[in-house]
């Protein structure tokens, strides 16, 4: 693609060369100029620079955490903006995912930046790449099809922390040592694994511990997810993701500590995945729920649910992004249902914001302003009504 | 001119042409695709870049006196009664450059351009 500058050249030349021809010039003279002007000018128009891209990564285990380093060869003292696609399920740690930048004498330029992963297989596809003619005359862009997969141990008891999940008690439960309630004398029929060694010795004989006799089945033992469709998770990657965390969170704990799970996605298809023991195939899960979740909300599903959830007797959860929170509210303030846990998934801007002219990125600013400031007032709104609302907005969670 | 140079000038406006229609041809979207993942929540609606854009330069051409802009968005023959109002003349060719950018015609760089000066034609109204 031309750039302004090419196409005016392009264009004074084509005149030129015009104009040498219309005044009359003999054949010697004006065929070796129109046959170099159209050489430059093809050369111009078919220019493709050789470009040579690598992607390094480096997993660390323990955190999660994926740098990843992108170098770039080309020619000399080259104009390049060079943007690597975030792949799904991880989110952008450190750096930025995108740099526009002059390769060095050498014609290399790196990328490095590091992403936070929570699934353990990740994929990225492309590199997108621009490249500005050494003139100034043409930008070429490319789209580099670079697949790099890596595979992580994601460890399991190392989950992200969700406040909400605190809240019902969801993450407390995991790994729960078992408490010592009292302690009495040895009677014919205990486990001998329970004698206290030390009591072997007294002269009141040996004695068992009796561990604490707390009534697991008291507990709730079933999770309810409510999980509000959007429009927002069909264009945000970074709002898809966090609501898989969410999801990712709930299944891999109630894997854990044996609970049941029941997902309910009102979109125009409802998704009910009646109550299930989660066992090894949480991704099976995760990416039927992704599917539904990108469509339109159906509100009398929605109200519908919202009336069950009274009967129901477990935790509920209802996962809402920013864009249905209002129509949700309306639904919640004409019910009786109150005390309820609502997860609102803030819209959070792609960082490729940050390459745009400062005219439209203050537009935006000034919008999402805005925005934020409605989300707080119905926020407060739900909060005075009786639920229990948890704003997720950022990637440090 | 004899025959000869007749049947060269002839191949090399045919040549000329060729690549004038190449160029026209080109399409001049540098507007990259990571920008169109910008999506913001407006009003509970999902809009993208584009129309956030076109949206404020509408609130702008409403503010000097152009209304039902969506009828005339693009017969720009009625706007033959403002022509006596430069400013207004002004800003409908900012309008049409920000149009321009919508259908992927000029660079981002450009349209902002075109967006602070119709900005500033509407806030010096």
């Amino acid at each position: 693609m031309l750039t302004r500058k090419g196409k005016i050249i392009l264009v004074i030349l084509l005149f030129s060369l015009f104009g040498v021809l219309a005044v009359g010039f003999t054949i010697v003279t004006s065929l070796p100029l129109a046959i170099s002007i159209l050489v430059l000018l093809f050369s111009i128009l078919f220019w493709k620079p050789k470009v040579h891209v690598n992607r390094d990564v480096h997993i660390d285990n323990r955190t999660n955490k994926i740098d990843v380093e992108l170098s770039i060869i080309t020619e000399p003292y080259t104009s390049i903006e060079i943007c690597d696609e975030l792949p799904l399920g991880s989110i952008l740690e450190e750096g930025s995912y995108c740099r526009n930048a002059i390769t060095d004498s050498n014609g290399g330029l790196t990328l490095r930046y590091s992403v936070r992963a929570f699934k353990p297989r990740l994929t990225w596809n492309n590199v997108y790449l621009s490249i500005c003619h050494p003139l100034d005359l043409a930008i070429k862009r490319l789209k580099l099809p670079i697949k790099t997969t890596v595979m992580l141990d994601v460890p399991l008891h190392k989950s992200i922390p969700i406040k909400t999940l605190k809240k019902l008690g969801i993450v407390s439960r995991g790994y729960m040592e078992p408490v010592i309630d009292r302690v009495r004398p040895y009677a014919i029929g205990d486990d001998f694994k329970l004698i206290i060694p030390k009591s072997l010795l007294t002269p009141g004989g040996p004695r068992v511990k009796i561990l604490s006799t707390e009534d697991f089945t008291s507990f709730k033992n079933k999770i309810l997810i409510l999980a509000i469709p959007s429009m927002l998770y069909c264009v945000s990657d970074i709002t898809k993701s966090l609501v898989e965390i969410i999801l990712y969170n709930i299944l891999h704990h109630a894997k854990l500590n044996k609970y049941e799970v029941r997902i309910i996605i009102p979109s125009i298809q409802v998704l009910d995945t009646k109550w299930v023991a989660i066992d090894n195939r949480i991704h099976e899960y995760l990416a039927r729920i992704g599917k539904a979740l990108c469509n339109s909300m159906d509100i009398n599903h929605v109200k519908l649910w919202i009336e069950k959830l009274r009967e129901i007797e477990s935790n509920v959860l209802i996962i809402a992004p920013m864009d249905s929170l209002s129509r949700l509210k309306n639904m919640l303030k004409y019910t009786e249902v109150r005390g309820l846990h609502i997860t609102v998934i803030k819209y959070i801007v792609p960082p490729s914001i940050n390459y745009l002219p400062n005219s439209f990125r203050d537009l935006i600013s000034k919008i999402i302003e805005e925005e934020n400031n409605e989300l707080k007032n119905t926020v407060n709104e739900l909060k005075k009504i009786g639920y229990v609302v948890e704003v997720m907005e950022s990637v440090g969670l | 001119m004899n025959g000869i140079e007749t049947i060269m000038i002839l191949g090399i406006l045919v040549l000329l042409l060729l690549v004038l229609g190449r160029i026209m041809k080109i399409k001049t979207k540098s507007f990259h695709s990571y920008f169109d993942n910008i999506q913001i929540v407006y009003k509970g609606e999902l809009k993208s870049l584009n129309e956030i854009i076109i949206n404020e330069a509408d609130k702008c051409l409403n503010k000097l006196g152009v209304k039902n802009l969506k009828k005339t968005r693009y017969t720009y023959l009625s706007l033959f009664r403002y022509i006596s109002n430069l400013k207004l003349i002004k800003a409908m060719y900012h309008y049409k450059k920000l149009l321009d950018f919508c259908k992927g015609h000029i660079d981002v760089k450009e349209a902002a351009e075109h967006f602070e000066k119709l900005r500033s034609l509407c806030g010096s109204e």
